[in-house]
């Protein structure tokens, strides 16, 4: 009985998660290294689109922009002498990728020309395939490094998969209907006479005693009785009209198909732009984080090379972006469409945030409070072997001029009492 | 106990029934062999070819042609010594192919569209099973297993790249994608999504393979023929192997109540079992 009531529920187990519709809310990204989403690719000012509904083959675009951090871990491998790919984190082709650009040029294969310390423009098209609802992001994927997944949304696709099309013009002129059927005839056919060729040829000696009294003749050297002259001359037969099969549609499909070009392996060349000397600059004093409080502290002086006195708005880090709502500037930097789960307005305090004056250096105190870090698993940094962080501070003027620095550095942990008691 | 040649009533039962029996008893293993080798040979292919075979725009002219015949003359050189010395059946090679391609196309419905989406444009397996006919009729019509090697083994090799043309060649066709030379194949790897598989994990066409100009094809399935002759005398002799009846020697016999004057010959324990 308790056998049965245990299939019982294991079979209704099994029914349940096969019944309920699936959809994807991530991609795995929480479970990545804090220390590859903090010092890896810092990606900032990326633009969503405000719709989160799409048909089939509509198009959704993600823009902004990346930098490769300064303090590239030791040890992953370095862009440049590493390749690196600019694709999309979705679930497999329920949406197929329609541009791939960065700094404006195409990009469709993989690159040896991104680099430390450099900011890039990404944009990536997408094109919805498949209904459901799942998270899509902007992903750059480094070789000895993996995938680091930007920022993402929840876009729900209607409609149904069948709709989906993607033509395509080969460039002797011929105009392919649809990708994801084309040459499927010719495919299935070769398959279908070659597997009716083989099943006939195992059908052959099927047809006769098999095993048994065929061991008996082998062992009784018996052999003329078991390869006949029949079999012979069927043998022959075969034999040269497959490989007859085999040349002639080789030449026919030559003369089909005079154009030809090998598979494309080539790297993309992308237009690198000159590195800007930085405004401001940070040199981080201390970090701690703040265990029971789910709080940063970075101290650390900033100085001002800038022409404008600055004050600290947002600290960025793992796509999470700490906002100090007093500077009225960082908070009109949040677009209306990026996530809310990403942008903590209000998480962000600044010991002295009065502004810091051209030429002047001053020891101030950052702290970063929010449940974004336990949220996100960030907290795992303080079990990292290589215990540090990073990430981008945003300082602004006036005037909204923004100012970016980098900022990294070792981080002690604290799991006994409250930041600055 | 034998069958009577009059079909006379034996112990078991009359001739026919006997040979019905024999009957049921082919088709049986026949049917497991068919299933042990489309799982075990697939398992294979999917260890040691991988994406080559899995995906449209890894069959390219250099690995794609060299690594998988090569990698897959491997079971049918290991089952045409069991079925062709114990049975004289020369089609087990084609059997090994046949079950490969139907095992491949079972997961490329229901795992690689089903289940992950795939256009089936972007995922249709290569199939072998010409150079397997050619092989399991070189090897009766020779009787020969180092014939078989030479001329088969180069002709499953050779055959590769020529037999899958015909399915291949339209997705070699040039597109510009975005300024960008590319075959259809590349295209469609470019357009749908393998979230993580980046472009640059694709070992196609890497080497300083020198072919003045023409197509590196021919010279990658003579190399790859080459190696096939080679691989077939491999796992020849590993198929001879485990035809072989191994016994361990009992170390404990002394103690279990037999004398030292009851060691047997050694060769005797298999045939007389």
């Amino acid at each position: 009985m308790k056998l049965e009531r245990l299939v019982f529920a294991l079979l209704a187990l099994t029914l349940f998660v096969t019944a309920v519709p699936a959809s994807v809310l991530a991609h795995g990204e929480r479970n990545q290294e804090p220390f590859l989403r903090m010092r890896t690719v810092q990606w900032y000012d990326v633009k969503f689109p405000d719709k989160r509904e799409y048909a089939v083959n509509d198009l959704i675009e993600i823009s902004g922009k990346f930098r490769m951090h300064y303090d590239w871990p030791q040890v992953l491998e370095k862009p440049g002498e590493a390749a690196t790919f600019l694709g999309i984190a979705v679930p497999g082709p329920t949406f197929t990728r329609e541009a791939l650009d960065i700094n404006g040029k195409p990009v469709p294969t993989s690159t040896n020309d991104i680099l430390i310390g450099h900011d890039y423009d990404f944009r990536v098209v997408m094109k919805a395939r498949r209904p459901g609802d799942n998270h899509i992001h902007p992903m750059l994927s480094i070789e000895g490094s993996g995938p680091i997944i930007g920022p993402g949304i929840e876009v729900k696709v209607t409609g149904s998969q069948d709709d989906y099309v993607k033509s395509s013009q080969i460039m002797t002129g011929e105009k392919i209907e649809n990708l994801e059927t084309y040459n499927l005839t010719t495919v299935v056919t070769w398959h279908a006479f070659w597997i009716a060729v083989a099943l006939s040829w195992a059908l052959y000696w099927l047809a006769r005693p098999l095993l048994i009294p065929r061991f008996i003749m082998v062992h009784n050297k018996e052999w003329d009785r078991l390869i006949t002259p029949t079999d012979r001359k069927v043998g022959v037969v075969l034999l040269v009209s497959v490989i007859s099969v085999v040349i002639g549609a080789y030449v026919y499909t030559d003369m089909k198909y005079p154009t030809t070009i090998p598979l494309q392996g080539g790297k993309t060349i992308v237009n690198n732009t000159p590195m800007i000397e930085p405004k401001i600059t940070v040199s981080v004093d201390r970090g701690e984080y703040y265990v029971p409080g789910r709080t940063l502290t970075v101290v650390m002086n900033v100085t001002n090379n800038a022409d404008a006195p600055v004050r600290l708005g947002e600290f960025m880090s793992a796509n999470l972006r700490f906002i100090d709502s007093s500077v009225p500037a960082a908070v009109a930097n949040v677009d209306s469409a990026y996530p809310t789960d990403y942008a903590l307005v209000g998480s962000l305090k600044v010991s002295d945030n009065s502004p810091i004056q051209p030429g002047e250096t001053r020891s101030i105190e950052a702290i970063a409070s929010d449940t974004a870090w336990e949220r996100e698993r960030l907290v795992g940094m303080l079990r990292s072997p290589d215990n540090s962080f990073g990430g981008l501070m945003f300082f602004f003027d006036d005037a909204g001029n923004r100012y970016i620095a980098n900022v990294g550095g070792p981080i002690l942990p604290n799991f006994q009492k409250s930041t600055g008691e | 106990m034998a069958v009577s040649e009059s079909g006379s009533d034996s112990k078991l039962g009359s001739g026919a029934d006997l040979r019905f029996l024999s009957r049921i008893f082919d088709f049986a293993v026949a049917l497991i062999v068919l299933m042990l080798l489309m799982a075990a040979f697939h398992v294979h292919a999917m260890l040691t070819i991988g994406d080559w075979d899995f995906w449209v725009d890894w069959k390219d002219e250099r690995f794609w042609v060299v690594i998988t015949p090569v990698l897959l003359i491997t079971f049918p050189a290991a089952f045409q010594y069991i079925f062709w010395e114990n049975f004289r059946l020369p089609f087990a090679a084609t059997l090994c192919l046949l079950a490969l391609v139907l095992a491949e196309w079972i997961t490329r419905v229901t795992a690689f569209n089903m289940w992950a989406y795939m256009p089936f444009s972007m995922v249709w397996p290569a199939t072998l099973i010409p150079g397997a006919i050619v092989l399991d009729l070189v090897l009766m019509l020779t009787g020969n297993m180092l014939m078989t090697a030479i001329f088969g083994g180069m002709a499953f090799g050779l055959m590769f790249y020529p037999g899958n043309w015909p399915m291949l060649a339209a997705f070699m066709q040039p597109v510009d994608v975005h300024g960008s030379l590319m075959s259809v194949a590349d295209q469609i790897g470019y357009t749908y999504t393998r979230t993580s598989t980046p472009e640059y994990l694709r070992i196609i066409n890497r080497g300083t393979l020198r072919t003045f100009g023409g197509s590196a094809a021919p010279v990658s399935a003579f190399f790859s023929a080459f190696l096939c002759i080679i691989m077939y005398m491999i796992w020849w002799q590993i198929g001879k192997f485990f035809c072989k009846l191994i016994t361990i020697p009992n170390v404990l016999r002394t103690h279990m109540g037999y004398g030292q004057e009851e060691k047997p010959n050694e060769g005797d324990l298999p045939l007389k079992a």
